[in-house]
């Protein structure tokens, strides 16, 4: 059975963990005290905190509420569930768990519950679509998925509907192949100081101190590979471009300048342009990288990705310069012959 | 003297010890034109954060507790009457944190970040939370499990829940100095915050020695390792919980007041001025 554990923190003369299913090493509670504590104020909204567990193969994924019910001003409540990274790869593993997060009760008469392990194969009553975004949140969305994906620094985005960011950054998350999206660390904040953050992406609906935070981008210049991550995002299914990233995706580092290297790749095969897919993959797979991903766009009888006939296929490689490309593997003289292209 | 100080100041303590409410007052006192220990040198840096704090002192209000991960800090520079300019930076350190290194020994970046640049440490002190050493007899009478209390079965030593607050701040004490070392001595002001709660007769340097004896006893014969300093410091003028609103007092320099170990009344700015400048 796969689980998730809990822990529960919250204010006993300090933010403090206050029940739990199981033991921890003390820089891992020291970190999930730290992610768990947030500035809110009484009537803010739930806070998201997302983070990969140094030196375990696991993942913590956060909810913060604020508690205007304890004696200390600017207490608050935080969740921590303990996933394997298999689970968060897992599609309805993943789902059971966006829906566990559980505020406890104002007397907190339940904090026992907190103590037990969460079976990820029950039913919570919470499904994907109601935390997908909408498509109101497009612009926050594409902010988001140009400062994510658009360099691997931290990145920082403002928006003042923190639930609409909070929905964008899930579905980015949520987008992301497997082996990319356990080792994404997200957050969502009512104030953000603009300093470093070891965190890939916060959303904040302020930011103090000023310092260097991602301008949004305006729509008429949205970035074409921008744009087609967005509709696959709103559009909450298993688009192609979903299927081309979690295939190939997973080849590669686990970073997140590949998958916009990914999509770009994308936009030039959706727009059936092989010279510019060739060109593309030249430049950005040199010499022998990426060979699966050249073989499945001009293989032979290779059209799962684009319905490009043999003659282009081949015409386009025999032309291709470098050594980018495996000739032998790719079989290009034998099926060049065949068409008489010489 | 006069001259130009870059003082980075660890202003350290467990939680709710006072630590964001004598900034919040600090701040609101150095904008005042009355006061006249200190004032602001220059305009530069971000002051949305002590701004916010001095709002809320001056309103009356409760401060929201110091987050675990906050990174705020005040980053301004000061000019002391009589002693000169001096760029002061202070981090504003959560109290949970402090209370990580005493249960866990384990720094939290942030702190040990505070703690390893300061050239001076401000340790808050809470007259309301002290807790004094307790007998094992005694915590097997605070078992909860009405059980386990009619068998006499001990409860176990919990750090949190039973350690005395001058073994905590003696292990602090001795923690920070060890981070410090190359700049022994340092200056430790200790700051006994909601001083309008407590008993006239004692002078501070009274009361800290009656109610935590161990822990000036440690810092006095260190010496070589740090100088101790002493003050009482009431940075909201009253209780917020009182009848009477602090408020009913006046403006914030009317109602904020501190003193020295000897119990003489100074300027708010006297703990900060004596870590800056140790006059």
């Amino acid at each position: 059975m796969s689980v998730a554990h809990q822990l529960l923190f919250g204010y006993d003369g300090g933010h403090r963990l206050l029940a739990g299913s199981r033991e921890l090493p003390a820089d891992t509670l020291l970190l999930l005290q730290g992610a768990t504590d947030a500035a809110m104020n009484a009537d803010s909204p739930a806070l998201v905190t997302a983070v990969a567990l140094p030196a375990a193969d696991e993942y913590a994924f956060c909810v913060t509420w604020p508690a205007p019910e304890m004696p200390r001003a600017g207490a608050v409540w935080g969740h921590v569930l303990l996933v394997s990274a298999a689970d968060l790869g897992d599609a309805g593993h993943f789902q059971a768990l966006l829906g566990l997060p559980r505020r406890p009760l104002d007397a907190a008469s339940d904090l026992a519950s907190y103590n037990s392990p969460l079976d990820l194969g029950a039913p919570t009553g919470v499904s994907l679509e109601q935390l997908a975004p909408l498509a109101s949140d497009r612009d926050v969305l594409e902010r988001i998925v140009a400062a994510v994906y658009g360099s691997s620094d931290s990145a920082v985005c403002v928006h003042p509907d923190l639930a609409a960011g909070t929905r964008a950054m899930l579905a980015v998350w949520s987008g992301q192949w497997p082996k990319l999206r356990a080792g994404f660390s997200f957050r969502t904040r009512e104030l953000f100081r603009a300093s470093p953050s070891s965190f890939d992406l916060t959303v904040a609906a302020k930011v103090s101190g000023g310092g260097a935070v991602a301008p949004a981008a305006e729509a008429e210049r949205t970035p074409r590979w921008v744009a087609a991550i967005v509709e696959d995002l709103l559009t909450n299914a298993r688009t192609p471009l979903r299927e081309f990233l979690w295939t190939f995706g997973p080849d590669g580092a686990p970073d997140r300048v590949a998958l916009r290297r990914l999509a770009k790749l994308w936009t030039r095969v959706a727009a059936g342009d092989p010279t510019r897919v060739r060109n593309y993959l030249e430049r950005r797979w040199p010499e022998r990288s990426g060979g699966d991903l050249k073989y499945a766009l001009f293989g032979a009888g290779q059209d799962r990705w684009w319905a490009l006939d043999e003659r282009t296929r081949v015409r386009t490689l025999v032309h291709a310069g470098g050594d980018a490309w495996d000739r032998d593997g790719l079989e290009l003289k034998r099926r060049a012959r065949a068409l008489g292209i010489r | 003297m006069n001259g130009y100080a870059q003082p980075c100041l660890a202003l350290i303590g467990m939680p709710q010890s006072g630590k964001s409410t004598y900034l919040g007052a600090l701040w609101a006192l150095v904008q005042s034109p009355i006061e006249e220990a200190v004032r602001e040198a220059s305009f530069i840096g971000d002051r949305s954060y002590i701004q916010s704090l001095a709002e809320q002192v001056a309103r009356g209000e409760e401060l929201h507790r110091t987050g675990v991960d906050a990174d705020e800090e005040m980053a301004v520079e000061l000019e002391f009457t009589g002693l000169g300019r001096a760029a002061v930076r202070i981090p504003d350190t959560s109290g949970e944190s402090l209370r990580v290194l005493v249960e866990s020994q384990l720094w939290h970046p942030r702190l040990r970040g505070a703690c390893a640049n300061a050239t001076a440490v401000m340790l808050f002190v809470h007259p309301a939370h002290i807790r004094v050493p307790q007998p094992s007899s005694l915590l097997t009478v605070v078992e909860p499990s009405a059980n386990s209390a009619a068998n006499g079965t001990a409860v176990p030593f919990d750090v949190h829940d039973h350690a005395c607050t001058a073994a905590e701040l003696i292990d602090v004490f001795e923690n920070v100095t060890e981070l410090c070392r190359l700049r022994w001595p340092i200056r430790v002001a200790v700051i006994v915050s909601a001083w309008d709660r407590l008993d006239e007769t004692l002078t501070p340097y009274e009361w800290l020695r009656a109610r935590l004896p161990g822990f000036v006893s440690t810092v006095e014969s260190g010496a070589q390792m740090a100088r101790l300093e002493v003050f009482g410091v009431s940075a909201q003028g009253g209780s917020l919980d009182a009848h009477e609103s602090p408020l009913a007092k006046g403006e914030i320099c009317d109602r904020v007041f501190a003193k020295d170990r000897s119990g003489m009344p100074v300027s708010l700015v006297a703990p900060m001025r004596w870590a800056v400048f140790g006059q």
